[in-house]
């Protein structure tokens, strides 16, 4: 998947020579859309130190504003490979928690949902925690730039294990938002295996006011090609695949969602004015 | 069948036809039919005796050859827009006799839609096939000022558009990889300039066009679905002379002229988009800005002597976008080398030598660059065999050798691995026979058979995948060896029954063999889409198509109509994993999925080709629907070229010698498309859910153009005219994208977005010629 990162870039440059070569115009509209039969989605994680939080849901009408349906009824196991295991237990509003089982390193987990005497299994394994090493900014001069007021991107540095086949996820917040602005991922194959990793996200740029946190997750590769599949969907003008799909579930073939185990690190920085 | 028996076939298939060919006491008046003023030969005179029972046409070098018993001959030649010349011969031995037609002046400002014979339509067994000269497409409505080739044979019947402004082109369901587009016999791989929006044919160097839907002859072959042959002028023999024009995108110029007077020829024509140009003077952008595009002409032609004449033709055209440290850049590079040759006066060759060239890259200033492309070199043989009056056998081989260039990222910094998809090799070699035969005066056969052979080369290696894209198994080839072959026997037929002089009913099959796909991620098709050779993986396309059409023209051929059926089944089409990468991805062959196609429709043509008032209605209800293993649970699915109703309706009005008005109103059906059919939440992203493939349509497209021509004074030195085009006239907003998303303002509601691309557009162009 090491072209994914390229692919994006290079489709996002035609788009951005297409239509900033048109003079194309966007407009929300109203379009009738069938109603499917709910589905159930599964958002569930175990991270580093902590027990395991899962969601169940159903899939709502496209349009809709209300909340989902809540599967509150299903009996949610997760396991840590060759150790112990636990049933999470239903907090409300389809989130289901554990107490026991905590996620640490080097180890594989198993979560197992029953809903309807149908079975869900999904594993992911949580890799060596990285660390966010640098974060600087640079000025950014590339395309689509606003000429208003100067622009930035990131140039991050993280801490990568050269003996393992790493994958990363970088969400990127600004000024205090709970919800990222953008996030990215990347694989151990676009660097060399070399114990700390520089690279400069092209898809986030921000302005001077901005105070901007980055949060690093390493991911396995599972969680990393769900990301990349789910990104194409939720920006489409950034993707390059001409049909939508729903991003593979590592849960099974019938449901939506995925369930993975991670770590992370985060890091604030904020544009200082020089002088 | 073996390869083997399969050549013999064609062998017995090609004697069949000597054998049936009389040995009466005849003679061949053979020789050139030449435009008067410029020398140009002129394609598809008509040459026929005066009781009209005996006729041919001239080809594409203007050449023809007809073969009459040894008497006393009157013989016209016939070509609209034209005087028609009366020879009396007396036919004692074989003659040459080269022929220069002068345009009627009366006809100077008649506009004519077709220059070929009046009622071709009715009497040749050709069905679904469309010739266009540059006169019909000149006075069209453009966009931007651009007169446009492809734009305008998505006008007629069965040739739907598959993108707003978009040269991409779907003939009866095909994919827009399915299209043989050849100029000067040169496969062109990527037809577009500006993402799309413009055709790399500068029309000023086009002598025209024809497009083959079904009963595509057996002399072409390579795509499932069409071909679309255009031809480069060839340059004044008698004078010099320039034209050119300035519009608002682009400007171009053009200048011919011969060398040796009557002998050799030359042609060259420059076209450049100026968009940098003004944006960097009005201080818009940074003078590291490229935005532009550029094509360049050329051909020569040289006429050896009666028997002998050579012509040498180029393109080179490039896109260049780009700041300074990012920018992409593509474009093709197509060279054709000919040798006319007459063996003797019913034996006509041809003799091909060709380049063809498709790359782009991308240029990542510090960081990097990425290239990828394809190379083709060809040689190609092509005889005519004016047997006699009865028959005209084709004969001849083709074999081309393919380069493919999947794709390479090199990084600039070290510690970056580069990225290299090595190259594939192939070859594809073909033979074909066909006769058309004139069994009486009511039935015409054109019978052909093309036999193709495909092989794929080391060194590379073939690799085997398990489901879920793995490799399970590697089998490395040496340079030279074989790395997989595939055979194609394609049978052509054409049957035009002529009912009466006004009514004729015509049937063809056409089997078709594609050995090339297209790795793209839309269905419009984007620079950056790669070509691949049929693998180890990738099965070739074939298509078998069916059609039966009935035509008829009213009021001495003034009004042609046709109804057309057709039914067409697609064998190996390609579709792609959910979610696939497409570009630099080393197991692509892993991610594709094949399966079948049909395709079934009828097309309604009423066109209306002299007079002040010209023009056609263009009607087609069609269904086209894809059924793979791997998408919409193995179900039939409709397919991105679906269109169920397309309608054009073209019309010119000249109001005076000097002013001419046209109009397009075009409509269509929405694309096939997948739309979310609920959501769902995720890390808290709302998340589109989806159903099924193709499961929505885009809203219905529709719009009117129109185009105000006028002309200057003809008796000036330099001759000038004004073209004053409105696209999109009433302003609808059609929709380009519809795409789903989290409300900006919002993030809680979730809303479709449509994006449109143009509005109506403005343009003018200043025409001229000295």
């Amino acid at each position: 998947m090491k072209q994914y990162l390229i692919n994006k870039i290079m489709f996002s440059f035609s788009l951005c020579v297409l239509l900033g070569s048109m003079p194309s115009c966007e407009e929300v509209i109203d379009i009738d859309l069938n109603d499917s039969d709910p589905k159930l989605s599964i958002d569930g994680k175990i991270e580093m130190g902590q027990t395991a939080q899962i969601q169940l849901s159903y899939t709502t009408d496209y349009f809709s504003e209300e909340a989902p349906n809540y599967e509150t009824d299903a009996i949610v196991n997760i396991k840590e490979l060759n150790g112990r295991v636990e049933t999470l237990i239903h907090q409300g509003k389809g989130l289901y928690t554990g107490n026991i089982v905590i996620g640490r390193e080097g180890f594989e987990y198993e979560l197992e949902i029953n809903v309807d005497d149908k079975t869900y299994l999904g594993k992911s394994s949580m890799l060596t925690p990285t660390e966010i090493l640098n974060i600087e900014y640079l000025e950014f001069d590339g395309f689509g730039g606003s000429e208003e007021e100067t622009e930035y991107q990131l140039q991050i540095v993280l801490k990568n294990n050269p003996l393992e086949e790493n994958y990363y996820l970088l969400k990127y917040y600004i000024n205090g938002s709970d919800k990222e602005d953008t996030y990215s991922v990347y694989s151990h194959e676009f660097f060399p295996n070399e114990e700390t990793i520089e690279f400069s996200p092209m898809r986030f740029i921000f302005t001077k006011d901005d105070v901007v946190t980055v949060k690093a997750y390493s991911i396995d590769e599972g969680t990393y090609d769900y990301y990349s599949q789910l990104d194409e969907i939720i920006d489409p003008h950034g993707g390059g695949s001409s049909t939508p799909f729903n991003p593979a579930s590592n849960m099974g073939q019938d449901v939506l969602g995925y369930f993975r185990a991670w770590s992370f690190d985060q890091k604030t920085v904020q544009i200082e004015e020089e002088e | 069948m073996h390869y083997t028996h399969k050549i013999g076939l064609l062998i017995s298939f090609l004697c069949f036809f000597v054998i049936s060919s009389n040995a009466q006491n005849k003679h061949t008046i053979s020789g050139e039919v030449l435009d008067a003023a410029t020398g140009e030969a002129l394609i598809g005179v008509t040459v026929y005796t005066a009781d009209k029972t005996v006729g041919t046409m001239t080809n594409t070098y203007g050449f023809y050859s007809l073969t009459l018993p040894a008497k006393e001959q009157t013989i016209y030649y016939s070509f609209v827009g034209y005087q028609t010349q009366k020879r009396e011969i007396k036919l004692t031995s074989n003659q040459n006799i080269k022929i220069e037609l002068v345009v009627n002046k009366t006809a100077l400002n008649e506009v004519v839609i077709s220059a070929e014979k009046k009622d071709k339509n009715i009497t040749s067994s050709q069905m679904s096939g469309e010739k266009l000269d540059m006169k019909t497409i000149d006075k069209l409505p453009v966009l931007f000022g651009e007169r446009d080739v492809l734009k305008t044979i998505q006008l007629l019947p069965g040739i739907s558009t598959v993108s707003e402004g978009g040269n991409g082109f779907s003939v009866r369901g095909g994919s827009i990889d399915q299209n043989l587009i050849l100029l000067d016999e040169a496969p062109v791989y990527s037809a577009s300039h500006l993402m799309g929006f413009f055709s790399v044919f500068n029309s000023d160097a086009i002598k025209g066009m024809t497009v083959y839907k079904s009963g595509i002859p057996a002399n072409y072959g390579g795509r499932a679905a069409s071909v679309l042959d255009i031809t480069m002028r060839d340059g004044n023999m008698k004078t010099f002379q320039g034209s050119g024009g300035i519009g608002l995108l682009a400007s171009r110029l053009t200048l011919e002229g011969p060398i040796i007077k009557d002998k050799m020829s030359f042609i060259v024509s420059g076209r450049r988009s100026y968009a940098d140009l003004m944006a960097k003077a009005a201080n818009q952008v940074s003078g590291d800005t490229k935005m532009y595009f550029y094509d360049l002409n050329a051909k020569l032609n040289y006429k050896i002597n009666d028997n002998n004449r050579l012509y040498l033709s180029g393109y080179f055209g490039k896109d260049d976008f780009g700041f300074e440290d990012l920018g992409m850049d593509w474009g093709n590079t197509t060279a054709t080398l000919r040798w006319n040759h007459l063996f003797s006066s019913q034996l006509f060759s041809n003799t091909t030598a060709l380049y063809s060239e498709y790359d782009y890259g991308f240029n990542f200033g510090d960081n990097g660059s990425m290239s990828s492309g394809i190379k083709d070199v060809s040689l190609k043989q092509d005889f005519t065999w004016y047997a006699n009056p009865q028959n005209t056998t084709k004969f001849g081989f083709n074999t081309t050798y393919h380069t493919f260039y999947p794709g390479e990222f090199l990084f600039e910094d070290n510690s970056i691995s580069d990225i290299k998809i090595p190259e594939k090799q192939a070859l594809e070699t073909s033979v074909y026979a066909s006769n058309e035969q004139k069994l009486n005066q009511k039935l015409v056969f054109d019978y052909g058979l093309r036999l193709s052979m495909f092989n794929q080369f080391g060194p590379g290696e073939n690799v085997t995948y398990n489901s879920n894209n793995n490799i399970i198994n590697e089998e490395l080839y040496g340079k030279g060896e074989v790395m997989q072959s595939y055979y194609g026997f394609e049978p052509r037929l054409g049957i035009n029954y002529l009912m009466n002089s006004k009514s004729s009913l015509k049937l063809s099959y056409n089997r078709m063999v594609q050995y090339l796909h297209l790795m793209s991620n839309s269905t419009s098709g984007q620079p950056t889409d790669t070509w691949m050779p049929s693998t180890f993986n990738i099965e070739p396309t074939t298509v078998n198509q069916y059609s039966v059409g009935f035509f008829r023209n009213f009021m001495d051929n003034s009004f042609e109509f046709s109804i057309e059926s057709y039914y067409k089944t697609m064998n190996n089409i390609s579709d792609y994993k959910d979610g696939t990468q497409v570009m630099l991805n080393e197991d692509i062959e892993s991610y594709i999925l094949q399966g079948e196609g049909r395709s079934y429709g009828l097309e309604f043509y009423l066109k209306k080709k002299y007079g002040d008032f010209t023009g056609w209605i263009s009607y087609t209800l069609s269904n086209t629907d894809n059924k793979i293993e791997g998408i919409n649970n193995g179900e039939w699915y409709d397919s991105s070229y679906d269109k169920t109703h397309d309608v054009s309706i073209v019309s010119s009005y000249q109001f005076t010698p000097r002013v001419s008005i046209s109009a397009n109103w075009i409509f269509y059906t929405g694309n096939a498309v997948t739309f979310p059919s609920g959501k769902y939440d995720f890390d808290g992203h709302q998340v589109p859910y989806y159903t099924e493939r193709n499961g929505y349509r885009m809203p219905n497209y529709h719009r009117v153009d129109l185009n105000i021509h006028l002309e200057g004074n003809k008796n000036k030195r330099i001759q000038s005219s004004w073209d004053f085009s409105l696209y999109n006239l009433y302003n609808r907003m059609n929709a380009y994208t519809i795409n789903f998303r989290e409300s900006e303002t919002n993030p809680n509601v979730t809303e479709a977005v449509k994006l449109s691309l143009f509005g109506i557009v403005p343009s003018v162009t200043w025409n001229f010629k000295f």
